[in-house]
């Protein structure tokens, strides 16, 4: 490692326009976050941080049961139309290890197939947000002017209204269904990423090697490409793995009032609201849904957070 | 640039957002399915009804001008009527506005009190026991989904013990107290209407509390990573080698110069606060805005949804320029760009 | 908020922050930031209109005192002492009554609104010719004295009784009647068709003061179980509130023009609704007691009633079937179960799509699971037989009805052009109605076994009404439930089936069949019953042989009040009177 870096040093000539030259002239002064001993030392810290590890590791387990959960269903036909009316509101049991609802279906089946469209949906929204954030904040950031002027008004909008109340009118405009409210969230949170990096960009581009790649005349999107854009994924990393959990509460708060997936599909908010009805009686139908959603909320907020403590330290010590 | 013309441009600027945020909700009014027309006059209306109620808000007009009939009624107080309660949104507006703002403060106000304390406790424990907790804590408060706390709180609180009620602002039968802002509490306080007092107490605990645990968590965590910041700073350090006790160096210098970013983030919960409000007061029946909007949402019914839209904008952005003043204030080295 | 009040808020914040050690410039910048929040919210309301959140009647003010004066005696059904009875069952004196309810009261206006929760408020304040009483529903005298029909039914006098009067003191004259019945009529709205469909605005005359008489342009022998539903309103009044010729509308939607046992005392929409007992009401009070006035709580979900019911903040709720038994055993209750007149069925769209083909309505009225039904409501249902409940004495209970068989369901799927299914058909149902959604499950599943899918779409009730006014947006299938106005068959058989009555919520299934129609105009003008019956019957066995729609269940009503409660009776159609109502002193 350490030869490598004196190489490079020692390659590179002074004065010259080779772009790569300057790359490596800035790696070498670690002002550039991108060196890879950086990334063995983040891994160690990040092991080190026993919360974060727990967050990952309820991460690892909702993933896996969003991936096998159809398989291991025990009664995946409950999720897809068939009603059992004489097994109706029943206990956890043997046979039933979370109970049955109000028409007599399996609710750790509902759940387990249910965790698919949560999070899978909670990915959607996250991957749109930070895609279209990322390109209005960069193009915001990087050229400024009237193209700064015109995305700042228009985050400003989406910005200035409570994002759940915009959401539900959007979703309730688009009418019921997991599409609609996946749009809906989407757009309701693409400004808050397009900010974020907006903010990040222009602080990366009062960096040294930004300037510096600038002076010696490199062309604008290999700029942006190889200075700015890989130093500003901290940020946005640690926000959006954070907004994942989020988004999965947003949907399930939709999926409450009941603008999320329609029936026979289950949807963790609406089988809470469903449950509502049966309290406290039948508890099982609140209780198990909204632990499965506070897991996962949880889970991504505790990977975040450790996600941020290794890369920006100051802000636990 | 001074404070002055700072606040000016960003008033100014406030204009074409909010113009912004008129033209998206009214854009989402054309999206709707249906007929509202229609859906105003009621199932039981006839067709020629109908035409009467399409004449009357003007909704064969072209969408433009349909859009700059609805900003004109803006400045003039005609803000649309509400299909389902028939009145006028803003004395809707006006109506459910009390609730929703005396239920965030009264969150506000348990997150600042129960946050606060937590946060320095956090700070100068950092890294052991009490610090830990207090991180998962925070944690789990913002992870709860608020509408399932409160559903749990309603039934295995207020019907367990049965001291706490389970909805509504106040009894029926000792009934509201004299209106002056509408806001329960502060209104039986101002009145000496203790038993107003009382009750409407008992009722605003549930819905505060539950409302409460996500700003709880941001405010805790804020006010932690502030002192900490500040406790680390030269002239704590100064007045400690002074010699002075630690509680002094605490309230009087860390905690002071600490409390900046926690006041500001305070003002910025207060937004999410009101998104939240909107399950919360939808569980336990709490005639606030957010109740307003879900109803509203759930029956199409877009005026109110605009209204709504346009008092939060207000109010949003209004408080997010106080909190930069007060930044720029604090800080002169935060320079207005 | 004036000076006073700002520092009366920033004292006990004044303490918090003096504690921290922080400046005052600080706080009070931060204080800027929570008055810039309520100084806006004091600006919202300055900029509005006038002040009508707490909306007084705009009657001569009547109070509430223990000391009233007796109403008269004479001639009237109920007798009229109005003094609470010590000597009675218990000592009784004027309380206000608490009442939980799912449904906001959304427009009081009697000639315009109707649903079943803005009926029993409007009974409250407005007095009607007629009224119903008990179970089964009797036709019992109020603001007239007699009434009488010619022999075919298209002429009814009516005389007032001349004790009545207004809430501001006008005696109520059979002008008053005829403006009222002509206003409904040219609103047409709510429930004017009971008039439209049998007169016009000019069949209605006051031949004296206090006498009224309606010419009908058809017979229609049940025209006296109309009346209960004309609501009486103050001309002068209602002519004085008119604004652009709105006759009146926009001020009755939160204010009253009537004659009732009660006034409005305070209107909070959405919240609660609050009433105060007319101590000197002209028809007099029931001789054990009255109210004092009663709140109308807003509840909507049944849960929040049932725990409103248990901690003693409401008196009486309907609730579901769930919490209605979990209360079961509750100390200090009276727990409800009738049997109703309401229907409850699944509507297909006879005209357009793939319902309107008879063999596949066929086939999904044998594949629906009935027993199922009765489990979603936990046995507190009934299965219609037909088109009428089993309890109504015109049901043909002979006639064979659909039940499940799927089977015969593939057997008439075959005799259409899809005979393996492979198709869908959409379900419209009210959003947020979980037995709509219950039953829409069962019948997804067992259309399954059909190779038919079905689609679930939640909707808002104004939209599926709007949908259904038209054959060719109607969906395929939409549950809708019907408490008819009136006890008699008519009100089921007329008003949902007969071809004009396509396009309203009854008629949501666009029927429309010309013997079928014949039969039952005929039956209008018929009282006697051997001749109705056979009428009936002919005319329920055209609508079962059209599988016009899938007939459910009627629901048992399931109520709780307060073993306090006083006078209670179930009605059956929908609207209970609270003049009947007291509270027995705990």
């Amino acid at each position: 490692m350490a030869s490598k870096r004196a190489r490079a040093i020692h390659e590179v000539e002074p004065g010259s326009a080779d772009t790569k030259a300057a790359d490596r002239r800035s790696a070498a002064l670690s002002l550039d976050r991108t060196g890879t001993r950086q990334w063995t030392r983040r891994i160690r810290r990040f092991r080190r941080n026993r919360l974060s590890l727990v967050g990952l590791g309820i991460i690892i387990f909702l993933a896996l049961v969003a991936i096998i959960g159809p398989f291991v269903a025990p009664y995946p036909e409950d999720a897809t139309g068939a009603v059992h009316m004489g097994q109706r509101l029943q206990g956890p049991s043997g046979d039933h290890l979370m109970g049955t609802d109000e028409v007599g279906r399996d609710v750790l089946s509902r759940l387990l197939i249910g965790s698919r469209l949560s999070l899978g949906a909670g990915f959607i929204v996250l991957i749109i947000a930070t895609v279209l954030g990322t390109f209005f904040g960069v193009i915001s950031g990087f050229f400024g002017g009237k193209v700064d002027l015109i995305v700042q008004r228009l985050t400003d909008v989406f910005l200035t209204v409570p994002g759940l109340i915009l959401a539900m009118a959007v979703a309730a405009a688009l009418g019921p269904g997991l599409v609609n409210v996946v749009l809906a969230i989407s757009l309701v949170w693409w400004p808050g990423y397009s900010r974020l990096t907006r903010g990040e960009v222009l602080r990366a581009s009062e960096e040294v090697f930004v300037e510096a790649a600038r002076a010696i005349g490199a062309p604008r999107r290999r700029i942006i490409l190889k200075h700015v854009l890989p130093n500003i994924t901290t940020p946005i990393l640690v926000k959006s793995t954070m907004d994942i959990g989020f988004a999965v509460l947003t949907l399930a708060s939709l999926g409450f009032i009941g603008l999320g997936s329609q029936p026979p599909t289950p949807d963790w908010g609406k089988m809470i609201a469903d449950g509502r009805r049966y309290l406290p009686e039948s508890w099982w139908l609140t209780v198990f849904p909204g632990i499965a959603i506070f897991l996962t909320v949880f889970g991504f907020n505790l990977l975040g957070d450790g996600i941020r403590d290794v890369f920006d330290p100051r802000s636990r010590d | 640039m001074g404070i002055g013309s700072y606040v000016v441009q960003r008033l100014l600027l406030l204009v074409p957002v909010l113009f912004g945020l008129t033209l998206l909700t009214f854009a989402l009014t054309t999206i709707v399915p249906g007929d509202p027309a229609r859906l105003a006059a009621g199932p039981q209306a006839s067709d020629e009804m109908v035409q009467e109620i399409r004449d009357e808000f003007g909704l064969d007009d072209p969408v433009p001008v349909q859009y700059a009939n609805y900003i004109k009624g803006l400045f003039t107080g005609d803000w649309g009527r509400s299909v389902l309660s028939r009145r006028p949104v803003l004395t809707d507006l006006r109506a459910f506005w009390p609730a929703t703002l005396e239920l965030v403060l009264a969150s506000m106000t348990i997150a600042a009190v129960m946050g606060i304390p937590l946060g320095i406790v956090s700070a100068v424990k950092h890294d052991r026991w009490p610090d830990h907790g207090s991180r998962i804590y925070a944690l789990i408060g913002v992870s709860l989904p608020a509408f399932w706390l409160a559903l749990l709180l309603q039934w295995f609180v207020a019907l367990r013990f049965g001291v706490l009620p389970i909805g509504g602002r106040i009894d029926s039968i000792v009934g509201a107290p004299e209106h002056i802002t509408g806001m329960y509490v502060l209104d039986s306080l101002l009145t000496m209407n203790f038993e107003a007092l009382w009750s409407s107490l008992l009722h605003l605990a549930l819905p505060a509390l539950t409302l409460s645990t996500g700003a709880l968590a941001t405010i805790t965590r804020m006010t932690r990573s502030s002192m900490l910041e500040v406790m680390g700073q030269d002239y704590v350090r100064t007045a400690r080698a002074k010699g002075l006790s630690e509680r002094v160096v605490l309230t009087r210098h860390a905690l002071r110069n600490a409390m900046m970013p926690t006041i500001t983030m305070m003002g910025l919960s207060l937004g999410w606060l009101m998104g939240g409000s909107v399950l919360v007061e939808t569980i336990f029946d709490w005639p606030g805005i957010g109740l307003y909007a879900v109803n509203s949402a759930m029956t199409l019914d877009f005026l109110p949804i605009m209204g709504i839209s346009l008092v939060y904008g207000v109010l949003f952005s209004l408080i997010n320029l106080a909190v930069d003043v007060l930044y720029g204030l604090i800080d002169p080295r935060i320079r207005y760009a | 908020m004036n000076i006073e009040k700002q520092i009366a808020l920033t004292k006990p914040l004044m303490a918090l922050f003096e504690s921290t050690g922080m400046s005052r410039r600080h706080f009070l910048k931060m204080l800027g930031v929570a008055g810039g929040g309520t100084s806006l919210a004091a600006l919202i309301t300055a900029c509005g209109g006038d002040d009508d959140d707490n909306t007084q009647g705009e009657t001569a003010p009547t109070t509430v005192s223990d000391e009233s004066t007796p109403g008269a005696d004479g001639g009237s059904d109920v007798d009229a002492t109005a003094e609470p009875q010590d000597e009675s069952t218990g000592a009784v004196t004027p309380k206000v009554l608490v009442i939980g309810h799912g449904q906001d009261i959304s427009n009081l206006d009697p000639h315009v609104a109707s649903d079943y929760s803005i009926a029993p408020t409007q009974k409250a304040v407005y007095d009607t010719l007629l009224r119903f009483k008990g179970n089964p529903p009797q036709l019992v005298n109020l603001l007239a004295t007699e009434h009488s029909g010619n022999d075919d039914a298209t002429e009814w006098t009516f005389k007032l009784d001349d004790r009545a009067a207004f809430h501001d003191g006008t005696p109520v004259k059979a002008s008053d009647v005829v403006y009222s019945a002509q206003r409904m009529i040219r609103k047409n709205r709510g429930l004017a068709w009971l008039l439209t469909n049998v007169m016009s605005e000019d069949g209605v005359e006051a031949i004296d003061d206090h006498t009224v008489k309606f010419t009908l342009d058809t017979p229609f022998s049940p025209f006296p179980m109309a009346m209960p539903w004309l609501f009486i309103a103050n001309e002068k009044l209602v002519r004085e509130h008119d604004v652009n010729g709105d006759e009146g509308e926009a001020w009755l939607l939160d204010h009253e023009a009537g004659s009732g046992p009660f006034t409005i005392k305070s209107w909070n929409v959405g919240d609660s609704y609050e009433f105060e007992a007319v101590a000197d009401y002209w028809h007099g009070w029931p001789q054990e007691g009255r109210l004092a006035g009663y709140i109308w709580r807003i509840m909507r979900e049944s849960s929040s009633r049932r725990l409103a019911l248990l901690s003693g903040a409401i008196h009486t709720a309907s609730l579901s079937v769930e919490d209605f038994s979990a209360m079961q055993g509750e100390p200090g209750f009276t727990f409800i179960e009738e049997e109703g007149f309401e229907v409850s069925s699944i509507k297909m769209n006879n005209q357009h799509g793939l319902t309107a083909d008879v063999n596949i309505r066929k086939a999904i009225s044998y594949a629906m699971d009935y027993e199922a039904i009765i489990d979603v409501f936990q046995g507190k249902a009934v299965l219609l037989h037909g088109p009428l409940p089993p309890n109504n004495p015109y049901a043909n209970l002979e006639m064979e009805v659909y039940r499940h068989n799927i089977d015969k369901a593939r057997e008439h799927l075959a005799m259409t052009d899809y005979p393996d299914g492979g198709f869908t058909l959409e379900y419209v149902y009210v959003t947020g109605v979980g037995w709509q959604e219950q039953i829409g499950l069962i019948l997804l599943d067992q259309l399954r076994q059909l190779n038919i899918t079905l689609t679930m779409t939640p909707k808002v009730w104004p939209d599926m009404a709007a949908l259904i006014s038209d054959a060719e947006t109607t969906p395929d299938l939409i549950p809708v439930s019907i408490i008819p106005t009136y006890p008699h068959p008519n009100a089921y058989l007329w008003t949902m089936y007969h071809s004009t009555q396509a396009g309203t919520s009854g008629g949501g299934s666009h029927f429309s069949n010309t013997e079928y129609d014949r039969l039952v105009e005929e039956a209008q003008g018929i009282s006697d019953e051997e001749q109705l019956r056979s009428l009936y019957n002919q005319a329920q066995q055209i609508l079962v042989d059209n599988a016009v729609e899938i007939w459910e269940h009627s629901g048992l009503s399931q109520r709780v009040n307060s073993e306090r409660l006083g006078g209670f009776e179930f009605n059956p159609i929908y609207g209970e009177y609270m003049v009947d109502y007291w509270l027995k002193d705990e």
